[in-house]
């Protein structure tokens, strides 16, 4: 073993995924970084085309699976520092509720919604009780409109987004990292 | 209800994104070395970051698309951007900010 031995990397905050476009929107003096592997724009439709299961070489490295969601369900998964509590949102049942939910996590109060912008299934803390779609923009019952991956209060004063530790991932790779996770159920 | 691009949703979920946390605590315990594929040579080459570029630029010079399909990883009140479509063939992406090491795999 290394000298590093025992040691960890600690938690990264939240991993958003969105367009670059929504990104920059987001974070307007954020910088990238870019491999020297090219980019296919587009070569995701055929990646989910051929990819649409895991193959067995990969099921190998895997342990038991979950049977409460289909392996490739996709959601949106949030968990606490200390991995307390861990819940999962399915995509297909955040749809149903028309985009967006409120729910509570870990005692706090939370929006689950899909974001058109960056085509994902985010969650916020937020206080709001309820909260509406208007085209594109998500309106609180706190008078804030998140819009485009920024959140304005009644004002029009840009809020910092306060979200739990998250990831939109399959149901598969969420399962197994937090064996004991709630799901969200309609 | 929102229109769903599901081949970008979907191919963005392809695997499971894990971080650093998952190596901590009972599961790191817990591992199960016989379930690791451990070969002679590496089929994905990790991505070592070491330099980075302003978002903005990358989408004036028309280096990515302002549809392009990112990450934004955040560490210690620090963030960078990843492409996706690299994440899914690098699998393994790692750097510092501000002298802090990261590293996400997907």
């Amino acid at each position: 073993m290394g000298p590093l031995k025992g040691r960890t990397l600690g938690s990264i905050g939240p991993v958003w995924q969105t367009t670059a476009e929504a990104g920059l929107a987001d974070y307007p003096d954020i910088e990238i970084a870019i491999s020297d592997r090219p980019i296919r724009e587009g070569g995701r439709r055929t990646l989910f085309d051929r990819v649409r299961g895991l193959g067995r070489g990969f099921r190998r490295t895997m342990g038991n699976e979950d049977a409460r969601r289909p392996t490739m369900d996709v959601g949106v998964g949030v968990w606490t520092e200390d991995q307390s509590h861990a819940k999962y949102y399915s995509l297909e049942d955040v749809q149903v509720a028309g985009d967006v939910l409120i729910d509570t996590f870990a005692g706090r109060r939370v929006l689950v919604y899909f974001a058109p912008g960056a085509r994902s299934l985010m969650v916020a803390y937020s206080p709001a009780s309820s909260a509406s779609w208007e085209g594109d923009d998500l309106h609180l019952t706190t008078g804030h409109v998140l819009s485009r991956g920024v959140l304005r209060d009644a004002q029009g004063n840009r809020v910092d987004l306060d979200a739990p530790l998250q990831v939109f991932t399959r149901w598969y790779g969420f399962s197994l990292t937090f064996p004991e996770t709630e799901i969200w159920r309609p | 209800m929102h229109r769903v691009v599901l081949s970008a949703v979907m191919f963005s979920a392809l695997t499971p994104l894990s971080v650093a946390h998952a190596l901590q605590g009972a599961r790191w315990e817990s591992f199960d070395s016989s379930r690791v594929m451990i070969r002679d040579t590496t089929f994905w080459i990790p991505f070592h970051v070491t330099e980075t570029t302003p978002l903005r630029q990358a989408i004036d010079d028309g280096t990515i698309g302002n549809d392009t399909r990112i990450l934004i990883v955040e560490r210690g009140g620090n963030r960078v951007a990843l492409v996706m479509d690299q994440a899914a063939y690098h699998h393994v992406i790692q750097g510092e900010m501000n002298g802090e090491p990261w590293m996400v795999s997907f």
